[in-house]
């Protein structure tokens, strides 16, 4: 690809919803090419963590910048270029599923079609583009489903679309809330394994929110922990004690257990 | 040594009362009318038409009843046909301009339109909520008036001709669409919609990729059932003289032709069931 990775900094990152504090004291240093893990047990902000990254949230303290530009600033045309630099991969549902999965993987470029567009494409996409989504569904593995119903489809085959459409944004970086969330050990595996090796191959900037330490320490060189709002540890993988993943969640459970 | 009481909630909360409530106003209801089954057993010459009645369901008419039918008549089953076609054909007309009329304004009437063509998060202008609001108000106008009073408004103002029998069904029918269309539209939930927004979609565009999709199948499958309801609907208002299938069921109920009223009535029955059985079939295509 021939467009940079993206960088992040998130500088003294707040985030409050609905009274709230969901974030605190967010410092976290995203080089362009990282390809990193933000784990955490559910409820530790992984998520608005993620959706800072493509300003779907804004920060209620400090800032959110991608390649030195702050986030908060943009709006518009501006926001939506932004925004499709960012390939997003949720954690199910974000697909439209009474869609083909061709017209899925083609609403990755909604922004830059324009109503006519996007009625064409509805209806009949170009054979250009569909050669292009056919390569990358071959990328992912389920060439095969190209103008099948994406309803009908399973779990881990609807992430691998969803892949699809993220990498068809032609974006800068991938950011991932939970992939695997839905889906069973040794499929969550196969897609994370996926994710990993596009991103290397791309060149493109990585980040993913999950729960299973195990893979995170397998495919991400790096990890970032979250508990209750705040970074816990940062670090290349290797050099995290086994002691710091495991109090992610303990210390959780006493919480819960002392209500 | 006596195991302490756990404290529980009164039986009868919020929804029970509102429950009781609602019996004792049927109840009351009963009695204001002062119902009795009694009413159900016909006396007298009642007996006999009722019997009459009844007993010429078992033997619908294939041929006119009268004795004298005038010189140069259609055929009965002709006429029949030609009746069926026509409410067919009324029906049709007051849909396509139902679906119209109901297509745009269940699209500004839902939240999800102005969710989704106006920047998601950030909050609707004013403008959007005030045309909103008036485009609610419009629906509700058009569909809390019966079809068969805007019949009897449009047959005043403009007589009897094709045109007011059309209207009367497009506005009730476009009205309840709309209100239906927006809800479906709205229950789709805006996942798909906003993973799109996130990923630089937006405008109308956005709306017609991400979010019409998921309730295309339950408005196709609504705008059938409605079909249905403006066939009965378009049958009906021949009681008014327009020429579909309840003019001649009309006349042919006062002449005492019982007969004949059973043959419209099972044609009646035949159209809705088969119309049924088409949208089942479309549906299970389209859905599946």
């Amino acid at each position: 690809m021939s467009r940079p990775p993206a960088g992040f900094q998130l500088e003294g990152v707040g985030l409050t919803l609905g009274g709230s504090a969901v974030l605190e004291g967010v410092e976290l240093s995203i080089a362009a090419g990282d390809v990193l893990a933000v784990i955490g047990p559910s409820g530790a902000g992984k998520t608005s963590l993620l959706r800072l990254l493509n300003r779907t949230v804004r920060p209620s303290l400090g800032t959110v910048s991608m390649d030195g530009r702050d986030l908060a600033s943009l709006d518009g045309p501006g926001l939506r270029r932004t925004r499709s630099e960012v390939g997003f991969v949720h954690q199910e549902h974000c697909l439209v599923p009474n869609l083909r999965v061709v017209q899925n993987v083609l609403a990755g470029r909604l922004g830059r079609f324009g109503l006519w567009g996007a009625l064409r494409r509805l209806v009949w996409p170009g054979s250009l583009e569909l050669e292009a989504v056919h390569a990358l569904l071959e990328r992912v593995g389920i060439a095969d489903k190209l103008f099948e119903r994406t309803s009908s489809l399973s779990g881990g085959e609807r992430q691998r679309v969803a892949l699809a459409r993220a990498l068809f944004q032609e974006p800068r970086a991938l950011v991932a809330d939970e992939p695997v969330a839905a889906l069973d050990p040794a499929r969550s595996r196969s897609i994370i394994e996926l994710l990993g090796r596009v991103a290397r191959e791309e060149g493109l900037t990585l980040v993913c929110g999950m729960h299973d330490l195990t893979l995170a320490r397998e495919y991400f060189p790096r990890c970032v922990g979250l508990r209750q709002g705040r970074v816990v540890f940062d670090g290349p993988t290797a050099q995290i004690a086994s002691a710091s993943f495991e109090d992610l969640y303990r210390l959780e459970e006493r919480e819960e257990s002392s209500d | 040594m006596e195991a302490p009481r756990i404290p529980r909630p009164w039986p009868l909360g919020p929804r029970g009362v509102l429950l009781a409530g609602l019996v004792s106003a049927a109840v009351g209801a009963h009695l204001y009318l002062g119902l009795s089954w009694a009413d159900l057993v016909p006396r007298g010459t009642g007996a006999q038409v009722c019997g009459d009645f009844f007993a010429a369901a078992l033997r619908p008419a294939w041929t006119y009843e009268a004795d004298f039918v005038p010189p140069g008549s259609a055929p009965f089953l002709l006429r029949l046909g030609e009746a069926l076609l026509r409410t067919i054909v009324f029906a049709s007309v007051g849909m396509t301009l139902a679906l119209g009329m109901a297509v745009p304004l269940g699209f500004l009437a839902s939240d999800a339109w102005w969710e989704d063509t106006r920047g998601g998060e950030d909050s609707r202008t004013g403008r959007g909520r005030l045309v909103q609001g008036l485009v609610r108000a419009v629906m509700a106008g058009m569909r809390s008036i019966h079809e068969l009073l805007w019949a009897l408004l449009f047959l005043a103002a403009f007589g009897l001709n094709t045109f007011s029998a059309v209207a009367a069904l497009a506005l009730p029918f476009g009205g309840t669409l709309a209100k239906v269309f927006a809800e479906l539209i709205d229950e789709t939930g805006g996942e798909s919609s906003a993973a799109l927004r996130a990923a630089g979609g937006g405008g109308l565009a956005l709306f017609l990729f991400g979010r019409l999709p998921g309730a295309l199948a339950d408005m196709a499958s609504y705008a059938f059932y409605r079909f249905e309801c403006a066939i009965r609907s378009s049958a009906i208002l021949g009681f008014f003289g327009y020429p579909t299938l309840g003019y001649y069921l009309h006349r042919s109920f006062e002449n005492l032709h019982y007969r004949e009223v059973w043959t419209y009535l099972y044609a009646l029955a035949l159209l809705v069931l088969a119309l049924e059985a088409w949208s089942a079939a479309l549906r299970r295509r389209f859905v599946a």
